[in-house]
């Protein structure tokens, strides 16, 4: 009953945003539409313009544009709220998330690619089973063999595709 | 019309017809629960088997695999939280809640019982529509497209939640990233940086899988992490059968939603590229603000669920009303239905009810007569994909992570997919960690295209004249519509904003 009570918390605060990330969100948000507004578009996207028509530039300045006038009220609405709130959790585990993840997707992008789904993915169920504190080893180990190999020859038998 | 009807049940309703109606619904559910496959991969992979079919039993069949598939992707949404398909997002936004508090049974009962409404409902109606409908969908052009799609963007940014800035925000990133590819109108590159895997623009499906199912996954792995592990299966078990029974009395008395989103569905359906996704959003969000209580949406409201997979069943049915009427697939999966007819020597058109008449009553039959076979199936199911559920959360999350590399490897057979989709993994766990909508930026995703393509088509054919909006009721009314919901939106988070100062100064 605790264990549930301290999860149920923890579930309550992650689902409060604190100003601070909205206030980071909209700065991020706002610096990163002026970066494609002003230097981005200009370089990769081939201005033209035709009769009754908006050029290839339009949209996506059009996007850009609107996405930085909502995150500077983004920005304006958490700094006037920041006063007054009483939420306290940060989220400071957010960079260090997309660390983890962004090395995990490069990790298993390059492992696909040269060792291959038969090699990659039994260590991809392996760290993920780890990674849930699940302590099961025999059971994580059978998974690890027998699901890559059971959905490799789906592909091959269902679909006619090769897995890398 | 009646009497063909009967006539096509005569000749639908044999064993063999049956079999291939349960096989096709069997293959599509157990398809469209894969992260990544969906009922458009099944079709395609399926048409080929259907070579030998008869032509009824070979479109009775891929029909069953559509209302499967489509069916089929709201199980790992309400269970795992991880969208099967892009629609099925809509259904993990009260279905997932409903399931960890306990109903997990229930809220795939709710899922099936409107799936089968919603697709019997819009059989219905394609078998009366169809004939008349024709006039109706030739007065269609970009001008009125881009008022429909106006107006969804209005009511998409209504169910973000409670911060419309941050739904909007994740509408228009959504319509930015979809402008990278060729200009739709004169085809020069707009941030493609000379790679050719990006001229088609970024891939759906490994941004909707990638932002949607994944970005759950890996946000259920990051939290096991950080919390010792599962203290106790997070699902609480359906032990109290109360909690996994649903009377139709029950389900009965929300007629309302089923029929207000099956017209809904059936409406997107018929018109030939509005698509799925946006049919099971749009009527989410009318069924919220139809709610007695809005804020209970999100939640677990089995209203929720109700709406979308009603919403996204009926256009199944919906869609082959262009179809036949017209020979206009309505979307990719009534496309690939069209090229099943070709190859079996049934040319879809205005001609077609004349010249195959007793065939399409005959699959008229078969449809009606699949939604009971869809139920008699879902319902058989059900307790297999709970088993699943109280599954420990160690096991299956590393390995529906395998699964949506699979799914988006298979059909194109790219790495490039499957980089988008880790990609999109990660923007995805950051929006959901900052309380910014995914779904808003698939959905603005997926439409962004589509209005660019209608504004600049209508600016084209009307010459830039704003008053040639004047000529079209069925624009008008749409911006009317626009106009109401945003003023309603506006209006409603000023009264929000008072209320929340007044219970602030009471406090102080």
């Amino acid at each position: 009953m605790a264990e549930n009570q301290i999860s149920d918390r923890i579930q309550e605060e992650d689902d409060l945003i604190h100003p601070v990330i909205d206030l980071a969100v909209g700065i991020l948000l706002a610096a990163g539409s002026l970066f494609c507004v002003f230097w981005l578009f200009p370089r990769y996207i081939v201005s033209s313009v035709g009769e009754n028509d908006v050029g290839p530039e339009f949209f996506p300045n059009f996007a850009a544009w609107i996405v930085f006038a909502l995150a500077m009220l983004l920005v304006l609405r958490s700094l006037s709220s920041m006063r007054d709130t009483e939420v306290k959790n940060r989220k400071g585990y957010i960079p260090l998330e997309i660390l983890i993840w962004s090395t995990i997707s490069i990790l298993v992008v390059l492992g696909i690619r040269y060792f291959g789904f038969l090699i990659t993915a039994p260590w991809i169920i392996l760290i993920g089973a780890i990674a849930c504190w699940y302590r099961k080893w025999w059971l994580i180990l059978v998974l690890a063999i027998i699901v890559p190999l059971i959905i490799y020859q789906a592909a091959w038998l269902i679909f006619g595709v090769e897995l890398p | 019309m009646i009497e063909q009807l009967l006539t096509g049940f005569e000749a639908a309703f044999t064993l063999t017809n049956m079999v291939f109606i349960a096989a096709g619904i069997t293959l599509g559910i157990i398809i469209g629960a894969i992260p990544g496959l969906g009922s458009v991969t099944a079709l395609a992979v399926l048409i080929p088997v259907t070579y030998y079919m008869t032509p009824l039993a070979a479109i009775a069949f891929l029909v069953g695999v559509n209302k499967g598939g489509t069916s089929g992707g709201a199980i790992p949404s309400i269970l795992l939280n991880s969208p099967g398909t892009p629609e099925a997002a809509a259904t993990a936004l009260d279905g997932h809640p409903l399931a960890k508090s306990g109903q997990s049974k229930r809220a795939m009962k709710f899922a099936l019982f409107s799936s089968v409404s919603g697709d019997m409902i819009s059989d219905c109606l394609l078998i009366v529509l169809v004939v008349p409908f024709a006039a109706i969908a030739l007065q269609f052009g970009p001008l009125e497209f881009t008022s429909v799609l106006l107006f969804a963007f209005a009511l998409l940014a209504g169910i973000s939640g409670d911060s419309p800035i941050k739904g909007f925000l994740a509408i228009f990133l959504g319509v930015g990233l979809s402008t990278i590819g060729l200009d739709p109108v004169d085809s020069t590159a707009r941030l493609t940086f000379d790679k050719v895997n990006l001229f088609d623009g970024l891939p759906l499906a490994s941004i909707a899988i990638g932002s949607l199912a994944l970005a759950s996954v890996v946000e259920q792995i990051f939290d096991l992490w950080r919390g010792g592990g599962e203290q106790q299966s997070e699902f609480i078990e359906d032990q109290d059968k109360m909690n996994s029974r649903l009377p139709f009395t029950e389900y009965i008395t929300y007629w309302k939603t089923i029929i207000r989103s099956a017209l809904i569905g059936s409406g997107v359906g018929m018109l030939p590229g509005l698509g799925v996704t946006l049919a099971a959003f749009l009527s989410y969000g009318a069924a919220r603000r139809a709610g007695k209580d809005p804020s209970t949406y999100g939640k677990g409201n089995p209203d929720g669920i109700v709406a979308t997979e009603a919403a996204n069943s009926a256009v199944v049915g919906a869609n082959l009303v262009p179809t036949i009427a017209l020979g206009i697939p309505g979307n990719i999966a009534a496309a690939l239905l069209i090229s099943a007819f070709i190859i079996h020597g049934i040319v879809p058109g205005p001609f077609m009810m004349t010249m195959h008449g007793e065939l399409i009553y005959a699959l008229f039959a078969s449809m009606l007569m699949a939604n009971f076979v869809h139920l008699i199936i879902g319902r058989i199911g059900i307790p297999v994909w709970a088993w699943v559920a109280r599954s420990p959360k160690g096991l299956i999350l590393p390995v529906v992570f395998v699964l949506c590399m699979v799914g988006v490897y298979l059909p194109g057979q790219s790495m490039f997919d499957v980089g988008v989709m880790l990609a999109f993994a990660g923007i995805g766990l950051v929006m959901r960690r900052t309380g910014v909508s995914v779904v808003c930026m698939v959905i603005g995703f997926l439409l962004g295209g589509m209005f660019e393509t209608s504004l600049r088509q209508s600016l084209l054919l009307y010459k830039s004249d704003i008053f040639a909006i004047t000529g079209s009721p069925i624009s008008i009314i749409f911006l009317l519509l626009t106009l109401l919901v945003v003023v309603r939106a506006v209006i409603k988070g000023l009264r929000d904003g008072r209320s929340r100062k007044t219970e602030q100064a009471i406090t102080q």
